[in-house]
């Protein structure tokens, strides 16, 4: 048993490689895809809201500026996509600290508002600079990426280079979780007066945390100009980033599981809803209250009940046989 | 240029009202109400449907949507939010979020997609002449409205029994239980009392701009601003603050249209940024 154990990492990793070529609905890839790219922002999120204690209803607007740069880049000045997306990491990584500085005083609420604010400007902005953006029309036929002369274009390609990055994401994010960063950040969450007496600096921690949160924010900006070749200012909207959101505190913030199984849980929960319609967001909605009032620390607390009951039963028929 | 800021001043009324409904659930539960739009937009869709049943009256109507949107705001407060700890802020954002999102889906159910109005005469008496310029009724009922709104709301808080007991609840939670006041009662009435006023703002909303589902975000923020550059603990500030982002609105909005909000919301990051508390807001010792 424990053999098999070790090497769970491994066979999910090649399980998760293999599973675009396994599945061959167009459906269900379109929509494993959506869900890689919104994890790798509720990843980054939960780096900012679970680790460090800041919230952000504003990563739908890093997404959006990254998006709409790197579909300019390769678009109209024709560079190709790697190098615009590294040009969009750089960009990505200077928003996330500029927003660091300029909130560096604020927390929660406050810090929520701020960040809204600037998600709603860059739509606003998104939607009304014609001349650049497209407006409300879009932005559309962004050339298709290639790797060594192939085009990424097939939609099992697409989600097999969307996995590849989200894994990259899930290691760095473990990594840091597990590092002297990872603490440092954890410490400022829990008391940023009392991390800063133990050395820690506080400044550099909060500006870190922003930074990785809008570089994973533009890493899904740049994938999705990339593979998807199309986007609307209205896409970009308040409602994605309470999604993230959602994404992370549904599934258990501070976590490095948590926004995986929030991912899960949100993408094919609304999916399932399909069927109620107009109803749907409704029950999206009351179920998003359900979960904050039943389990305040997200869906992980349930996750770790059912182990709990599994542990006590064996604990129980071991108290028996003997 | 008259006309202007009549039309600044009571859009500003109404994101002041909005704004008072912010401060007066920040003061008492210290929770910022992600939700306060959509509660907006059901309080104009509430009259609306009023109105059909063939319920004319102005001020039947204002009293009736106030009771009916304390109610809402009973469910909303006794169904959600006393149950979520306070020290789980982050969660506590997002139930309000999810609040947000029943009611606007709710109406999206109930009253359709399309954009509605009230009906013109809804506001009794001619327009008024004033200087050359024309009033039409509904701006000088909003406004009239909104004064004696905020006028009761501070006799209500400062002159009696009632109010006191719910001020000293925002003041120090544990000092009401002292006093022998039940805080979470007053938390309760005081988040009911907001949803009251918003509703009621939400009609006022109805002639200058159409009740849809989707109006909750626009209002739901600019009313923020308002209550951020007022001062989130501040009733006047807040009615203050309201007055400036709608003169800001009219103002600007003739000459940069679609980027009148980024102007907004970026004033509102500014004041944020430099001056948190606000301009009117009292200044606190952060608590270690």
């Amino acid at each position: 048993m424990s053999n098999i154990k070790k090497y769970y990492g491994i066979i999910i990793i090649i399980a998760l490689l293999a599973m675009p070529f396994v599945i061959n609905s167009y459906y269900w890839i379109r929509l494993l895809t959506t869900m890689g790219i919104y994890l790798i922002i509720a990843m980054g999120l939960n780096m900012l809201l679970g680790y460090t204690g800041l919230v952000s209803i504003g990563q739908a607007g890093i997404f959006g500026i990254a998006a709409y740069t790197a579909g300019l880049l390769m678009k109209n000045a024709g560079i190709s996509f790697w190098v615009s997306f590294i040009i969009v990491l750089i960009l990505g990584a200077f928003i996330g600290m500029f927003i660091g500085i300029i909130t560096l005083k604020l927390k929660q609420a406050y810090l929520a508002i701020v960040t809204l604010g600037l998600a709603l400007m860059t739509q606003t902005i998104l939607l009304n600079w014609r001349e650049v953006t497209g407006g409300f029309e879009g932005l559309l036929r962004v050339p298709k990426p290639t790797i060594f002369g192939f085009v990424i274009k097939a939609p099992s390609h697409v989600l097999f280079m969307v996995t590849v990055f989200c894994i990259i994401t899930f290691f760095i994010i473990q990594n840091i979780s597990k590092s002297k960063w990872g603490r440092s950040m954890r410490a400022v969450r829990d008391d940023d007066i009392a991390a800063s007496m133990m050395g820690i600096n506080v400044v550099k921690t909060k500006l870190l945390a922003f930074t990785l949160s809008a570089v994973l924010a533009s890493v899904s900006g740049g994938l999705y100009a990339g593979l998807y070749g199309a986007m609307f200012p209205d896409y970009f909207s308040m409602d994605l980033s309470v999604l993230f959101l959602c994404m992370v505190v549904l599934g258990g913030m501070g976590t490095v599981i948590g926004p995986i199984i929030g991912a899960l849980l949100i993408t094919f929960g609304l999916e399932a809803l399909r069927g109620l319609g107009e109803g749907q967001m409704l029950v999206y909605g009351i179920f998003i209250v359900a979960v904050c009032v039943l389990k305040p620390g997200g869906f992980v607390e349930v996750v770790g009940d059912i182990r709990n009951l599994f542990a006590s039963k064996k604990r129980r028929e071991a108290e028996e046989n003997a | 240029m008259l006309t202007v800021i009549i039309i600044g001043v009571t859009v500003g009324l109404i994101y002041g009202l909005v704004a008072i409904g912010y401060s007066l659930i920040w003061q008492s539960m210290s929770l910022v109400h992600f939700a306060q739009g959509d509660l907006l937009m059901l309080g104009g869709f509430l009259a609306i449907t009023l109105i059909g049943m063939k319920i004319s009256n102005l001020f039947v109507v204002l009293l009736l949507v106030f009771v009916m949107m304390a109610l809402v705001g009973l469910i909303i407060q006794r169904g959600a939010y006393c149950y979520i700890p306070q020290h789980r802020g982050t969660t506590r954002i997002i139930a309000t979020l999810g609040v947000g999102m029943i009611l606007r889906n709710m109406a999206v159910l109930i009253w359709g997609t399309r954009a509605r109005g009230l009906p013109d005469n809804f506001f009794p008496g001619g327009s008024l002449k004033f200087s050359g310029v024309a009033i039409r009724p509904v701006y000088y009922w909003s406004f009239f409205i909104g004064i004696m709104l905020v006028v009761a709301l501070v006799i209500f808080l400062y002159r009696t029994k009632f109010g006191m007991a719910m001020r000293l609840t925002a003041y120090n939670y544990s000092l009401a239980e002292l006093m022998g006041i039940n805080p979470g009662i007053y938390q309760t009435l005081a988040f009911m009392l907001a949803t009251g006023i918003t509703g009621v703002a939400g009609i006022l909303v109805s002639p200058i701009s159409f009740v849809s589902y989707r109006m909750g975000l626009a209002f739901g923020v600019k009313g923020f601003a308002a209550a951020i550059i007022g001062g989130l603990d501040s009733l006047p500030g807040a009615l203050i603050g309201g007055i400036t982002i709608g003169l800001i609105e009219v103002f600007f909005g003739r000459y940069i249209s679609g980027y009148v909000d980024v102007l907004i919301f970026g004033i509102m990051i500014i004041v944020l940024i430099f001056k948190p508390r606000g301009f009117f807001g009292k200044v606190h010792a952060e608590k270690i």
